[in-house]
């Protein structure tokens, strides 16, 4: 798909740096009001879900020029802390704050969302899953701060099933089958779908700090993890696969006047490729990354944004990467100003970015 | 990689170099030789001319010299004409060489000292005698499988590096027991006593001294729990005689035993011990053996030689010591990761497959990478895992600390979540839409 076409050729000329450019990148049209703190795109068209600190939750459209419209928004009670597409991308679910996971079907012409799940303390996280007994009423998954994540069939007002976890749920992420669970205090809980009431492992995190957020494979074999130490884990689920788990640095700078102190910013999001399996990270040193974890290096790496990166994600088929420059509080209330700069970028995604280079991969 | 570019010449550059017979200095090329000589022999000094030969002066009676100017006292003469290296007697050439020879060569000695570098060639070990080591073909693979057997013992039983020292040969088992030859550690040496190293860094051997008095011990840390089987495996650094006795052996690796005078020694320590600048020749081995130029240096990461007093030493011997000699000291050097004596025998094994290659050079420089080795190890140690660089980043922050989200407890959403701004006051007012133009149809 020739999206963002004409600057997609144009950057695929400036291979051989591993700086990539992101001065091509298109910012998304009437961003939202407030911080963003979750994006994710459809799995089935060019839409993309934005949620929001101003309690609203938006889809955009995005064409093939990288320009991008609003389409749709609903609202919830309180700052909407994640966002997710069903299967089969006709409904968009948010969690917020307001401990209520909504949900709004577009396909229903509807303004209004419907509540969807509740929890007792608000809901960090969502997924919708396929139900594998009826594919036209998706699964709900939330983890919430009252360290439980339930399962939802969204037309019920109890959830269908319940795990409790640890501590509060932190990150959360799906893939095929794979459910993985971070918390604080650095559990991470992995979940077979298959047997979804129980946890099928579960582990400290590798990383000595606390778990930010956790990305599956687009395999499903593993996950990486983030921590706010700038670093990031990548985990096999299976202990056949735990020769190859290995973690690294990244998102830390030695300012230019201070060369024996090192700041290091916590790794926000972390993205796989739909296609490639390679992954990006950000952080909040406003600074994102792709990465290939078989040949353990970095395929390209991006100057800073202006801004602290708190979410990021790639489109189906990956030839789009949204990332939202705002604020991500990791340096409190003070650093929030007006002059934040607030705005999710469209950077339209060259093979070459993302693809793992030859001969480099390791077989493993 | 390409070779290095060394910042000394070769012997063949010095020899070629052109010089001048008069005053022995060498030039960079025949030109400046010429025009050097004009100008500083050549050159009439009433009347300025330059010549180009001494014997062109003649003519000019009126204001040439008799003799040329600036030479060395026995080359001023006219007799000979030169030009440039032209009509340089065959004699004094030879004489030239011989002396760029012996210059290159005291440099070239005095670059090993300072580099620790081995010679070229290989036959030479510190004080080693010339004669090589040679052994037959059913020795080594005897010895190789003595050896084998006893690693293997080792492997088995998990012993420490001391026990695995076989016991006999006039030999008796030492590891922290060492500290019971009371005569090996007079207590009139205080300073010596105090050393506080591991219990395995003192494992002597006082085989010797049961057996022959002349072996006084001198217990090293380099060539500490050096285990003898009988055969080649004599510890190095424990032969002086009576009356030399005094050998310190600086400390080879932080923590390690300095030094120990066996006997109360006759000849004062400072003398003897700290010959600053032990470079190839030490003075004792120097009355034994002349000085070449590619005697051994000091290695800079090793531990300085001991200073032999002659060793009132059998050749077979002597020649045994030698050949012990480094292998030790490279594996004491490597003993920072691993029993001690597992690297020493893996080194033994090198020099007992090699002796033809009488690797003891390559043995200097391969326990030189060791240490390297060693040592980037213990740098990259602490984080293996990270595989891929960090990364440069640009954005600034004056801050001085590390983390800067630094709540390990509590997340940054929470945190959020709880400002007043963001506050959930629930309120059950209903959801309400603003009226945005929605679109559903999402294809």
């Amino acid at each position: 798909m020739a999206l963002f076409s004409t600057v997609g050729s144009s950057t695929a000329t400036a291979q051989a740096s591993t700086t990539g450019d992101i001065s091509k990148d298109v910012a998304l049209n009437s961003p939202p009001d407030d911080s963003v703190s979750d994006l994710a795109f459809s799995p089935v068209s060019e839409h993309l879900a934005v949620a929001s600190w101003d309690k609203k939750v938006r889809i955009y459209e995005i064409n093939d020029q990288g320009q991008s419209e609003g389409k749709a928004f609903f609202e919830h009670e309180a700052p909407v802390l994640n966002c997710c597409w069903s299967p089969d991308g006709t409904k968009v679910v948010g969690a917020g704050a307001d401990k209520a996971a909504r949900m709004l079907d577009l396909q229903a012409g509807t303004t209004t969302p419907v509540q969807v799940a509740a929890h007792d303390s608000p809901i960090r996280c969502c997924h919708m899953i396929p139900n594998p007994g009826n594919s036209s009423s998706p699964l709900l998954i939330t983890g919430a701060w009252d360290k439980t994540v339930k399962y939802w069939d969204v037309r019920q007002q109890t959830p269908i099933g319940s795990l409790t976890c640890q501590e509060r749920v932190y990150t959360m992420d799906v893939k095929s089958k794979l459910l993985v669970i971070g918390t604080a205090d650095r559990y991470i809980n992995i979940v077979n779908l298959d047997d979804p009431l129980k946890f099928y492992k579960t582990l400290q995190s590798p990383l000595k700090f606390q778990t930010r957020v956790v990305s599956c494979f687009t395999d499903a074999t593993g996950f990486a993890i983030g921590s706010i130490e700038g670093r990031c884990a990548i985990q096999y689920v299976e202990d056949k696969d735990s020769s190859s788990n290995f973690s690294f640095k990244c998102h830390r700078e030695t300012p230019p006047n201070t060369r024996d102190v090192s700041n290091i910013y916590a790794v926000n999001a972390i993205s796989f490729h739909p296609v490639h399996g390679t992954f990006s990270t950000a952080g909040s040193d406003g600074t994102f990354h792709f990465w290939d974890k078989d040949a353990k290096h970095r395929l390209k790496g991006y100057p800073p944004v202006g801004g602290t990166i708190s979410s990021t994600a790639f489109n189906r088929n990956g030839n789009i990467f949204a990332y939202a420059v705002s604020y991500d509080w990791s340096k409190g209330y003070a650093h929030h100003t007006p002059q934040t700069p607030n705005k999710i970028m469209l950077h339209p995604v060259t093979q070459e970015e993302v693809k793992p280079r030859p001969g480099t991969r390791k077989t493993r | 990689m390409g070779k290095k570019k060394r910042g000394h010449p070769d012997l063949e550059e010095l020899l070629a170099r052109p010089w001048c017979y008069y005053c022995e200095r060498d030039f960079d090329d025949l030109k400046i030789l010429i025009s050097h000589q004009k100008a500083k022999h050549f050159k009439c000094e009433r009347c300025g001319r330059r010549l180009n030969t001494a014997g062109g002066k003649s003519p000019f009676t009126y204001c040439c010299l008799t003799a040329v100017d600036n030479a060395l006292p026995n080359r001023s003469s006219l007799d000979i004409e030169i030009f440039g290296m032209e009509g340089v007697p065959e004699d004094i050439i030879q004489a030239h060489n011989q002396r760029v020879l012996t210059q290159f060569q005291q440099a070239e000695a005095e670059r090993r000292a300072a580099t620790g570098n081995p010679p070229p060639g290989a036959s030479q070990g510190g004080n080693q005698l010339k004669k090589p080591k040679l052994e037959s073909a059913e020795e080594l693979k005897k010895r190789l499988a003595e050896h084998k057997a006893k690693m293997a013992t080792e492997q088995t039983a998990g012993d420490s590096s001391g026990e695995v020292t076989p016991v006999g040969v006039g030999q008796t088992l030492q590891t922290a027991s060492g500290y019971n030859q009371s005569s090996q550690f007079p207590t009139t040496q205080p300073p010596f006593n105090n050393a506080t190293a591991p219990n395995q860094q003192f494992p002597y051997q006082q085989q010797y001294g049961g057996i022959s008095s002349p072996y006084q011990q001198a217990p090293s840390p380099v060539y500490q729990n050096f285990s003898s089987n009988g055969q080649q495996q004599l510890p190095a650094s424990q032969y002086t005689s009576p009356g030399l006795t005094t050998q310190q052996f600086p400390a080879a690796t932080p923590g390690q035993a300095p030094a120990y005078g066996s006997t109360p020694p006759p000849i004062p320590f400072a003398q003897q011990q700290q010959l600053p600048a032990r470079t190839h020749t030490p003075p004792q081995a120097s009355s034994l053996f002349p000085p070449r130029p590619g005697n051994l240096p000091a290695a800079p990461s090793l531990p300085q030689r001991p200073s032999f007093g002659a060793p009132q030493v059998n050749p077979h011997l002597l020649q045994q010591i030698h050949h012990a000699h480094l292998p030790i000291a490279a594996g004491a050097i490597s003993s920072t990761h691993g029993p001690i004596l597992s690297g020493e025998n893996a080194l033994i094994v090198e020099t007992v497959t090699h002796p033809l290659a009488a690797s003891v050079d390559d043995l200097i420089s391969g326990a030189a990478k060791e240490a390297d080795n060693a040592a980037a190890r213990a740098a990259s140690a602490p984080k293996p895992e990270e595989t891929p660089e960090e990364k440069p980043t640009k954005k600034e922050k004056s801050k001085p600390t590390k983390l800067v989200y630094s709540d390990n407890e509590i997340s940054p959403e929470e945190k959020m979540a709880r400002l007043p701004r963001y506050a959930f006051v629930p309120d059950r007012k209903g959801e309400t839409a603003l009226g945005e133009a929605i679109t559903a149809a999402v294809s």
